[in-house]
């Protein structure tokens, strides 16, 4: 069963999708989406902590698959809403499936990239290359997920509009969640593995003061970002001037 | 309400979820024990899809109703092992049975899928041609939705008699484990149980048997278009 699921998850989206639009035999489309996430989640995660060794790739194999279930948690009821509002009504479940299988889909895809990202970080990518091609993987994953929601979802600018929306929702959520998780590479310049950073600051704080930054603005406060760039390239472990979190 | 507080309200809903999926699922077996342990932590994504499917979801009807059957029947073959009565009852006959039974639940899930679409609700297609008269609507266009409304209801009289009729089916498959339980310990006559191997495959061979156009309606619906 498991096996089929995941199959119709990889080469057959649009079936898929049907069979959450039509409501069809959801329940095991959900438990192989529920496993698919699991699997490929934790493993991505596992590849993305295991520069930093055993224990941090244990802990970021275990805060993955959580990370996208507790945005999918938040999100689902909205998504829901959203499609019955803008699109076509349908029962929950068919929303929570399609959701699910979405992300099961994402899931599939990082587990396809994990074993290229692996060797990349294990030859010749330092913290913040390897940051930025997870992210790449992480957006590849998205595309792959938002093809089943768009195939799921009413035919033409509703269902369009709808994803869109839907997105909107999902991404901070999803960024906030990953942000309050973190770490899941695990800065080089940190000596202990944290299972979770102390809290400081939020997802849409950074996405701000990165968005400032690379235009060359610079606020006093983001002088602790800076700095802490500059450690981790230095591999300094020493907090220094502004080593403590502004918030 | 800090973040503990939340967490504590998060795992109460998820336990009574689980609670409520593990009481209405049957049979309460390991895989009731896990989807209701599942529902602790995911009770927003799996409780809806877990307690909703049960009587709504052609699923069930697709895994409940052939277990029972299937059982029974494999009890029987059990009981008339090494007897006389094999001969009544034989492998063979029994996966000859359970495939017939399976094709009929399948299309029953099928019929199931289909008429939980909006655009074949039976309620929608009614209220559609009332609307439809109440506005005064040209003949044409009236009998287009009255004999959309009348195949809906033809697709729900098969799905009832393929229902009815595997409900009767797990009756006899239950009384013929009995029957045959019973002639091995009791040592009475294969009589009773011939009979009701008789009754069992002429349903099966019901099952199979094509839905006469007077049971559902005439399927071209000529008569609904007058001016055809």
């Amino acid at each position: 069963m498991l096996l089929a699921v995941i199959n119709d998850l990889l080469r057959s989206p649009s079936g898929v999708a049907a069979r959450c639009r039509e409501d069809a035999d959801l329940r095991p489309l959900v438990l192989g989406s529920l496993a698919a996430i699991a699997a490929g989640g934790a493993l991505f995660g596992a590849v993305l902590g295991i520069p930093r060794g055993a224990l941090q790739a244990t802990y970021a194999g275990a805060k993955l698959p959580f990370a996208m279930l507790a945005a999918l948690v938040v999100s689902a009821p909205a998504f829901h809403v959203l499609n019955a509002a803008i699109g076509r009504p349908q029962p929950f479940r068919s929303t929570v499936a399609l959701t699910l299988a979405a992300t099961g889909r994402a899931a599939l895809v990082l587990l396809a990239c994990a074993p290229g990202l692996w060797l990349a970080m294990d030859t010749v990518l330092e913290y913040h290359p390897a940051v930025l091609v997870a992210s790449t993987c992480y957006l590849l994953a998205g595309v792959a997920a938002l093809g089943v929601i768009l195939r799921g979802l009413m035919p033409g600018p509703r269902g369009l509009f709808t994803a869109v929306a839907f997105t909107s929702v999902l991404l901070p959520v999803g960024g906030q969640t990953a942000w309050m998780l973190r770490p899941f590479l695990g800065r080089p310049a940190h000596d202990e593995v944290p299972f979770l950073r102390a809290r400081e600051s939020s997802f849409a704080d950074a996405v701000h003061q990165s968005a400032w930054s690379a235009m060359g603005h610079y606020r006093e406060d983001a002088r602790f970002w800076d700095a802490e760039l500059a450690r981790d390239r230095l591999g300094d472990t020493d907090p220094g001037e502004y080593g403590r979190a502004p918030r | 309400m800090r973040l503990v507080d939340l967490l504590v309200l998060y795992a109460v809903i998820g336990a009574a979820a689980a609670a409520a999926i593990y009481v209405r699922a049957a049979p309460r077996d390991g895989r009731a024990v896990a989807s209701a342990v599942l529902a602790v932590p995911l009770w927003p994504l799996w409780a809806p899809v877990a307690l909703t499917a049960r009587g709504a979801s052609p699923h069930l009807a697709r895994t409940r109703i052939p277990h029972q059957i299937e059982g029974a029947l494999a009890e029987a073959l059990v009981a008339v092992e090494g007897t006389p009565l094999s001969n009544l009852l034989s492998p063979a006959a029994v996966t000859g049975i359970l495939s017939e039974v399976a094709r009929v639940v399948n299309r029953s899930a099928e019929l199931d899928a289909l008429l939980r679409r909006p655009d074949l609700d039976p309620v929608a297609a009614e209220r559609h041609v009332a609307t439809l008269e109440a506005q005064g609507a040209p003949p044409r266009v009236l009998a287009s939705a009255r004999l959309h409304r009348e195949n809906i209801q033809r697709l729900e009289r098969l799905r009832d008699r393929d229902r009815r009729a595997l409900a009767e089916l797990t009756d006899l498959a239950g009384a013929l484990r009995t029957q045959m339980v019973l002639a091995r310990y009791a040592g009475s006559s294969a009589e009773g149980a011939s009979g009701i191997v008789s009754e069992l495959w002429a349903r099966v061979e019901g099952l199979g048997a094509a839905i006469e156009l007077s049971e559902i309606g005439d399927p071209n619906g000529v008569e609904a278009y007058p001016g055809r």
